[in-house]
């Protein structure tokens, strides 16, 4: 197991530096001058040549490359070309919005997806099964844009019970941030839900047919006991790694979602950046996504191996 | 050599038989979706003779009931656009996938049989791909090639490659040791020979499976970055393109949002109900239903 | 009974510990305007009423706020509560003292301002005319790469003479030199605040009706009243608060169900919506935002000018302006200035009219039949995007194969300026309402001209000449015989001029969009709330 887990962090730490590096040049790699971005519609050549050089753009790109990796060993995420802030000023914050709604679609993923699996597991072929499978099957096949513009023309413009409003922070109004935060989260809970309670459905479907589990049937156990200590207990496994895989796609789908809502997260942050060729951003945003997905992935893995030492890594 | 031993129990998948896709068709759900699908083929290939007008004229004014669904904002027709539009993203979505098949199974294939650092080198590469959330990465890499359709096609098609390479990977670890891939190795086979006469067929059915659910997921994806205004350039319409288009006139026109969205979430539904059908079929382990 | 069920449930704790850690965390400590500053304490009939918070809907997220270098309308407008120029535009568009009393010309090389007396920074500094002379010298300095710096470059001395006087001289007469002290980036900054480190990008420290207090990027821009404001009895309010909403349809929405008072940069497309609530107002122009298609002039097509007019007369601007804009604008089919700056104009009106025919005929005589061309345009702005989109089925009607080319905006101006495709189709605005504004499109280079390779002695001489002289009359002359020229040489040719406003609901009092003179909402300084 130590050496397991020295391996897997290993790699995550190689991983990591990859994306550094691949992070490094794509965003340089993007054409357009963040100087002209600071800069007027009328601006002059001559202008944006200033401004390039204030920006330090025109340094050679090794010495750039260097200096991002020893400023981020040092915790100095940089500073914005544009707006002259500090990364660590925004990018927390920013981070957080986006796990808010991130971590809340997850955990009502599986606090709906994982009882509607299993009903439909121990009622397979009936009503309710082809209810919860259908839905399901629904429900991964609406793309993130499409049900947050559905949901924003039903209950924000059709029938107004959630209509749009301005972001508020939790610490500012709780109840208006609760409000904002329903229809982001609805959207993008729905197709990991179906994931969930698919995943679900098929592990318990394929346990309950398992030796082990026809063993304890046989000794006159309760059926409903069967599915609770046995069938759903080894059904974990799947589910806990269907998750880590759910909140690498959720974190994706954010860029929609918060596009669509207006929400001030990671996402709209990197866009934004993206748009205006802010590298230390762009850098800062996309390696901080990338350390949640690895160590997500990371913690997933030893999750598993944990719980079942017979797993191996792939 | 001349008898194949069930793998069944090794791998889990059947190889593909043509009976399959029969057995498949018995469940109506399957039937009516791929029956949908068939007629999605059909407007993808007839689509230039099917629109009722140009799709990029201007029929009318803005905004109007002209035509069967009514006009855009630039006074197009819609149903001419979202024929189109259909044609545009399908075509997207299958050309990706095909790009994603083939590196994506070939980067399995070889990960899985030659082993040692080439594989290391190769799922490694595969985990990193993993570590960017993939529209993030389709984003960039469109802002980094220009946004044409062509780049679309191939960063979706890089995207998905990890799908294929891992399910490959893994079916061919397993079938490295089987009797018959052992059997020609001794007669003398050359590897690659080995690698694609006698492994490969073995592994099409995750690979079909794969297949069918990647082509849902492209479809969405195509259509996400669409939305954005990163995949397919006006005035050719995509699906994507003309929800984002129809968000604006919500109140005024809530058809031009409404039309293009039935119509993917039908596609991309119908695409799943298949790929359901097919692993089913295909995978006997999930067949209990 | 099995060992792992422990742990998973140790797990399964733990993470919920840390996801509400993170969403506790994750909630900021945007501290909130205090909720007694929404107090409006009511007026007599026909004054303004004091008090309460304007909450505006900004379409762009400022990117910074240096006080001296304009990044686009939206943090001219924040920079402007803050700070004052020493000229600004009144509501009509006329230009007038800001910290100036009075100003006015010398000799034709000399202008004078005389400041306000008793003017105070908000730090509690008092205005001094070294703190204006400095201003200028950090405009002029290439260094800070002022947006005014080139209207400025005629100057030869900003100097100042007793308590509080400011002489600019120049080189030679030049009559738009106020317009470049009233551009809305001519701002006076003071030089104690400068020079003591602080990074006037991050923060902002004027003279003007609004004191900065908090940005949390991409949720709010907070302005509080400054009490110590020279213009007595101003501002109105308490405070204003700016949101940024990029999402066109989400800024509407947001007005009208009230979760803003207020909204920038209106899209055509939902001028309809707003023009039919009773309880909105939709204030706009007709002046400034305008699109063109531009021409590399030095390379094949477009070395040709029957080409370039081919194009210019294939252009059906009135199908341009219906589906584009909705109707919201006019076609231009003279001069580049509008009729609202300058009388000329309206001679020039009719010149460039809707005539496939002649196009073609036109493309037959260069050899160009079934013309095949690249253009390239920007997905970014709906207002640049859609009459690109618009005039395809007009071009192809006159047998001009057009692909569009869509880029995302900074990779679009890399591109123009690159001159990678030999026609661009953009859209922006003169600088400033006065014809001197034009040197940008067509003056030897302007910085809309450069993307043209177009540079035309006879211009360049009659724009120099419009500058010195100090006759209106001769001068509108002038700038009539230059636009003219341009017309006659079209390296650009331009389409429909975009109506473009505001909007905000019926108690936002006192809120005016000057017809002319440049985009400037100073007009926030005296707005008040009615509720």
């Amino acid at each position: 197991m130590r050496t397991f887990l020295a391996r897997r962090a290993g790699l995550a730490l190689i991983q990591l530096f990859v994306v550094g590096t691949i992070v490094f040049l794509l965003a340089r790699l993007i054409p357009g001058d963040p100087a002209r971005a600071v800069l007027g519609d009328n601006a002059t050549e001559d202008q944006v040549a200033q401004v390039r050089e204030l920006m330090n753009l025109d340094a050679p790109q090794w010495e750039q490359y260097f200096g991002f990796w020893g400023n981020l060993l040092r915790g100095d995420l940089g500073v914005s070309l544009i707006s002259g802030r500090t990364v660590l000023e925004d990018l927390p914050v920013r981070m957080g919005n986006s796990l808010e709604l991130v971590l809340l679609a997850l955990a009502l993923a599986m606090a709906i997806g994982i009882p509607l699996g299993r009903l439909a597991a121990t009622k397979a072929n009936k009503a309710i099964d082809h209810i919860v499978t259908g839905g399901a099957i629904l429900g991964i096949s609406l793309p993130v844009f499409v049900l947050g513009t559905l949901l924003l023309l039903v209950l924000g413009v059709w029938w107004p019970v959630l209509p749009p409003e301005r972001f508020v922070s939790f610490a500012e109004d709780p109840l208006t941030h609760l409000r904002v935060l329903l229809l982001p989260v609805l959207t993008l809970t729905a197709a990991s839900t179906a994931v969930v309670a698919r995943m679900t459905r098929s592990a318990m479907l394929e346990t309950l047919s398992a030796d082990y589990v026809r063993t304890a049937r046989a000794k006159g156990l309760r059926e409903k006991h069967v599915v609770r200590r046995h069938a759903l207990r080894a059904a974990m496994l799947p589910i806990v790694s269907v998750s880590s895989v759910e909140l690498t796609t959720l974190i994706g789908s954010t860029v929609l979602v918060e596009s669509i809502f207006g929400w001030p997260g990671m996402s709209s942050l990197l866009m934004n950046a993206v748009t205006v060729r802010d590298y230390p951003v762009i850098q800062a945003v996309v390696l901080a996504t990338a350390t949640i997905v690895i160590v997500v992935n990371l913690i997933a893995d030893i999750t598993v191996r944990a719980l079942d030492p017979r797993a191996e890594s792939v | 050599m001349t008898t194949l031993p069930d793998q069944k129990d090794a791998v889990g998948f059947d190889p593909v038989r043509i009976g399959a896709f029969g057995r498949c068709l018995r469940n109506p759900r399957v039937l009516i979706a791929g029956g949908f699908l068939a007629i999605i083929g059909l407007l993808v290939l007839l689509a230039p003779w099917l629109a009722p007008a140009d799709y990029r004229a201007q029929i009318d004014l803005p905004l109007t009931n002209a035509g069967v669904l009514g006009t855009d904002d630039f006074g197009r027709d819609v149903l001419s656009r979202l024929i189109v539009g259909v044609r545009t993203s399908m075509l997207v979505a299958v050309l990706a996938v095909l790009v994603a098949g083939a590196a994506g199974v070939f980067l399995g294939l070889v990960a899985g049989f030659r082993g040692g650092w080439l594989s290391v080198v190769i799922m490694r590469g595969i985990d990193i791909l993993l570590s960017f959330p993939p529209i993030v990465l389709a984003i960039a890499a469109v802002a980094i090639l220009g946004p044409e359709l062509r780049n679309v096609v191939i960063v979706i098609g890089i995207l998905y490659i990890p799908r294929f390479t891992r399910v490959v990977y893994t079916q061919v670890l397993s079938l490295r040791e089987a009797e018959y891939v052992q059997a020609d190795r001794v007669l003398g086979a050359s590897s690659t020979r080995t690698m694609f006469r006698t492994v490969l067929p073995n592994v099409t059915a995750p690979i079909i499976v794969q297949g069918s659910l990647s082509l849902s997921f492209a479809v969405q994806i195509e259509a996400g970055l669409s939305f954005l205004g990163l995949g397919a350039q006006p005035p050719l319409p995509s699906l994507g393109t003309m929800v984002g288009a129809g968000r604006d006139f919500l109140e005024v026109q809530p058809s031009l949002l409404i039309f293009p969205a039935i119509v993917i979430v039908a596609i991309v539904l119908a695409l799943n109900v298949v790929g359901d059908g097919l692993r089913d079929v295909l995978d006997p382990r999930r067949g209990q239903s | 009974m099995s060992p792992w069920i422990q742990s998973r449930r140790a797990f399964l704790r733990a993470s919920a510990v840390a996801a509400g850690a993170v969403v506790l965390g994750g909630c900021g400590d945007g501290t909130g305007l205090d909720p007694a500053l929404d107090n409006v304490t009511p007026a007599a009939a026909g004054e303004p009423s004091r008090g309460g918070v304007l909450r505006y809907g900004l379409s762009t997220d400022p990117s910074n706020f240096e006080p001296h270098v304009t990044s686009g309308a939206a943090a001219d407008v924040v920079c402007q509560l803050c700070y004052n120029g020493l000229l600004a535009y009144d509501d009509e568009g006329e230009i007038v003292g800001d910290l100036a009393a009075e100003h006015g010309w010398v000799d034709e090389r000399t202008y004078q301002v005389r400041l306000h007396p008793e003017v105070y920074f908000h730090d509690g500094s008092r205005m001094t005319t070294s703190d204006v002379v400095f201003s200028f010298r950090r405009m002029l300095d290439p260094a800070t790469a002022a947006s005014a710096g080139p209207l400025l470059d005629g100057l030869e001395e900003v100097r100042a003479t007793g308590r509080d006087t400011v002489l600019f001289r120049l080189r030679e007469p030049n009559a738009a030199l106020p317009s470049a002290l009233a551009s809305p980036s001519a701002n006076v900054v003071s030089e104690a605040w400068i020079n003591s480190g602080v990074d006037p990008k991050t923060t902002m420290m004027g003279t003007g009706p609004f004191r900065f207090e908090e940005r949390i990027p991409g949720v709010s821009l907070t302005f509080r009243r400054f009490d110590n404001y020279f213009v007595p009895e101003l501002p109105y309010l308490n405070a204003i608060q700016f949101v940024p909403m990029e999402d066109d349809y989400a800024r509407v929405t947001a007005l009208r169900s009230a979760t803003v008072d207020m909204i920038d940069y209106v899209p055509a497309t939902h001028f309809g919506v707003i023009q039919s609530n009773p309880k909105l107002r939709l204030v706009s122009d007709n002046t400034f935002g305008f699109g063109w298609v531009g021409f590399v002039t030095s390379k094949p097509p477009f070395d040709d000018v029957r080409v370039r007019k081919a194009v210019a007369l294939a252009l059906d601007r009135q199908s341009i302006l219906d589906t584009a804009f909705l109707g919201n604008g006019e076609t231009m089919t003279g001069s580049l200035i509008s009729p609202e700056i300058a009388s000329y104009p309206r001679r020039l009106a009719g010149t460039v009219e809707h005539d496939p025919d002649q196009a073609k005929f036109l493309l037959r005589k260069a050899g160009r039949r079934n013309l095949t061309l690249p253009v390239v345009t920007t997905s970014s702005y709906s207002v640049i995007s859609r009459p690109a989109e618009a005039m395809l089925p007009g071009l192809r009607a006159a047998g001009i194969d057009v692909q569009l080319v869509r880029q995302e905006w900074l990779s679009f101006r890399e591109t123009v300026s690159a001159k990678t495709f030999p026609v661009h189709s953009w859209g922006s605005a003169p600088s400033y309402g006065d014809p001197d504004a034009l040197r940008d499109f067509v003056g030897t280079g302007g910085s809309f001209a450069t993307n043209l390779d177009f540079s035309d002695e006879r211009v360049d001489s009659l724009l120099a000449q419009a500058r010195r002289a100090t006759d209106d009359g001769l001068r509108e002359e002038l700038y009539y015989e230059l636009e003219k020229r341009v017309l006659d040489l079209m390296p650009m040719t331009y389409t429909v001029r975009r109506e473009q406003g505001e909007a905000h609901h019926d108690y936002v009092r006192g809120f005016r969009h000057p017809p002319k003179g440049a985009w400037t909402q100073t007009s926030l300084r005296r707005t008040w709330l009615e509720r």
